[in-house]
């Protein structure tokens, strides 16, 4: 493929790269500079090596180019800037110095960043080195990179930092706004839209095959916990909420260790039927056991809009989420799902013995939040509208280009 | 930032137990000072058993958030807890690995619900039941332990 390339650093192992990639394809040759040092998530399809310009030229018209070049100098020292809560290796982020090299080799048409900690402060260092010389950045904010981190003394300072730098920034979330202009950026913020930027809905099971939300008697719980999640609160809202949960089976998906062990004591303690649920590699698997829940619970103090959610709300499974998340922006609450302060765990399990009762509640949800998704995650849709903020931010930069 | 009370006529000083993992619940506590953070305008709050980065975080979210002067500390039991007016944590199962001996050698009164508790546990442990897992319900007996303050505005 000709011309010049877009330049998108990122998480390589993340799905949501994956597909925000596969999404915007087709218009430019892209190149990924991997975030870290993981592998490239299989979803990213055919890729391509990239050292120089040279091998754009010849990389197939289906392909995702990766930065490959060897490090060198400066690339080999980590950058001065603190690294994601609890994230201890380092040496796996990618340097600043290795995204001015790509730029000034590529010389691309824009520098996406997508997700703030790693990929973000890493486009902050090499916007710095290049000086003059940096082509147009996009800032992509995903969850918590700003809700969180900007409450962070370290970190905020960092942010403000990338404020005064980036063209443009694109949220998950409406809420990140006034929070993006508080860190002091005044230019251009896209409309929202999902991190992953969208899936093809026609793929995704129907409700009308499924069976009905009160039908089900599966409650799947996120069992994230840790400097975002708070899985282990949730459990203590299902340990609340035992008496209204008897006829049900509760799965917590990805639970670590402590979560395990806290669901066996609720298991021992409760007499309920709850467990910890292995990952499920293939996704179509996935949907097919989000679509037998009536529920799924998520307790957290930073997030944006997860992949979790709307696949729930896709799928029929009532919504039960903290006030820390947009699902606000995405559902009615007390309506379409239910939205509880992550510290309130009495209240969330009181949401959790009603979605458990009222069989009414949770299948009048289902095709609004259904429709919901369809009009708002829909791959074609959100394509068209991350290349035309592409365009929009390409073009409001003329003449910027790399070294 | 607020003295850090020690002593008669400081402002009152709430220590608690930061320990979040198979035996300690930091997390939920925390939240429970969420809640209680309103009510609280005046007291100081050191966090023991804090130094795993999302407590660190969940400290400095709470502070921003609240406006709570709330701390990590380094210090040891005994050194942290004479003057409290209270210790805290909510433990899982068993207590044996809280400071309560050293808050007992100084006279300071302890909030310790537990979740699921042993056979053994001590009297009393019942009552707290709920505390132990309703961050609202244990801000409200916090509370009763400290002194009516204005809320914060």
């Amino acid at each position: 493929m000709s011309g010049r390339p877009i330049l998108v650093v990122a998480l390589p192992d993340s799905v949501h790269t994956a597909r925000w990639m596969r999404m915007v394809h087709g218009e430019w040759p892209l190149v990924l500079i991997p975030a870290t040092k993981a592998e490239l998530a299989p979803e990213l399809g055919r890729t391509w090596p990239v050292r120089a310009l040279s091998d754009l030229l010849v990389m197939p018209r289906d392909a995702i180019g990766v930065w490959a070049a060897q490090p060198e100098g400066p690339e080999f020292a980590a950058d001065d800037l603190p690294a994601p809560i609890g994230f201890l290796d380092r040496d796996a982020i990618v340097r600043g110095a290795t995204v001015a090299r790509a730029v000034r080799v590529l010389r691309p048409l824009l520098l996406h960043s997508m997700e703030i900690q790693l990929a973000g402060y890493a486009c902050l260092v090499a916007h710095a080195r290049l000086d003059g010389d940096a082509p147009p950045w996009l800032l992509s904010n995903w969850g918590s990179d700003i809700f969180l981190y900007h409450r962070l003394a370290e970190h905020r300072l960092v942010l403000e930092a990338i404020a005064a730098r980036i063209d443009a920034a694109l949220n998950e979330c409406e809420r990140d706004v006034p929070l993006l202009r508080g860190l002091g950026f005044d230019g251009r913020i896209l409309p929202a839209q999902p991190a992953s930027g969208g899936v093809d809905v026609t793929i995704l099971p129907r409700l009308e095959a499924l069976a009905p939300p009160s039908g089900r008697r599966l409650i799947l719980v996120k069992g994230y916990h840790g400097w975002a999640g708070r899985a282990l609160h949730a459990l203590s809202a299902i340990h609340l909420a035992a008496p209204a949960l008897r006829r049900h089976r509760i799965r917590v998906l990805l639970a670590s260790p402590v979560v395990r062990d806290m669901a066996a004591r609720i298991a021992a303690a409760d007499g309920l039927d709850i467990g910890a649920e292995p990952w499920m590699p293939n996704h179509a698997a996935a949907l097919a056991r989000m679509g037998a829940a009536r529920m799924m619970v998520s307790c957290g103090i930073s997030d944006g809009i997860g992949t979790t959610l709307l696949e729930a709300m896709a799928l029929g499974a009532f919504p039960i989420v903290s006030e820390s998340c947009c699902a606000l922006e995405w559902l009615e609450a007390e309506r379409d799902g239910f939205v509880v302060s992550p510290h309130d765990v009495a209240g969330l399990a009181k949401a959790i013995a009603r979605a458990a009762a009222e069989d009414a509640l949770v299948d009048a949800a289902a095709p609004r939040n259904r429709a919901t998704v369809e009009a708002r995650w829909d791959i074609g849709a959100n394509g068209g509208r991350a290349k035309a903020a592409y365009r929009e931010v390409i073009a409001a930069a003329p003449g910027r280009s790399a070294a | 930032m607020a003295r850090m009370g020690s002593g008669a006529g400081s402002a009152p000083r709430l220590v608690v137990d930061g320990e979040d993992s198979d035996r300690g619940r930091g997390l939920l506590l925390l939240s429970a000072l969420h809640l209680a953070a309103p009510h609280m305008r005046g007291t100081c709050v050191e966090v023991m058993n804090a130094e795993e980065p999302p407590m660190r975080a969940a400290i400095e979210s709470l502070r921003w958030e609240t406006g709570l002067n709330v701390r990590a500390t380094l210090r040891a039991p005994e050194d942290v807890l004479p003057g409290a007016a209270l210790f805290v944590a909510i433990a899982v199962a068993g207590a044996d690995h809280l400071p309560l001996a050293q808050a007992a050698a100084a006279g300071v009164p302890v909030l310790v619900p537990l979740q699921f508790p042993s056979d053994d546990a001590p009297p009393g442990t019942l009552l707290l039941a709920r505390a132990a897992h309703d961050p609202g319900f244990l801000a409200e007996r916090m509370l009763r332990h400290l002194p009516p303050r204005q809320p914060l505005a």
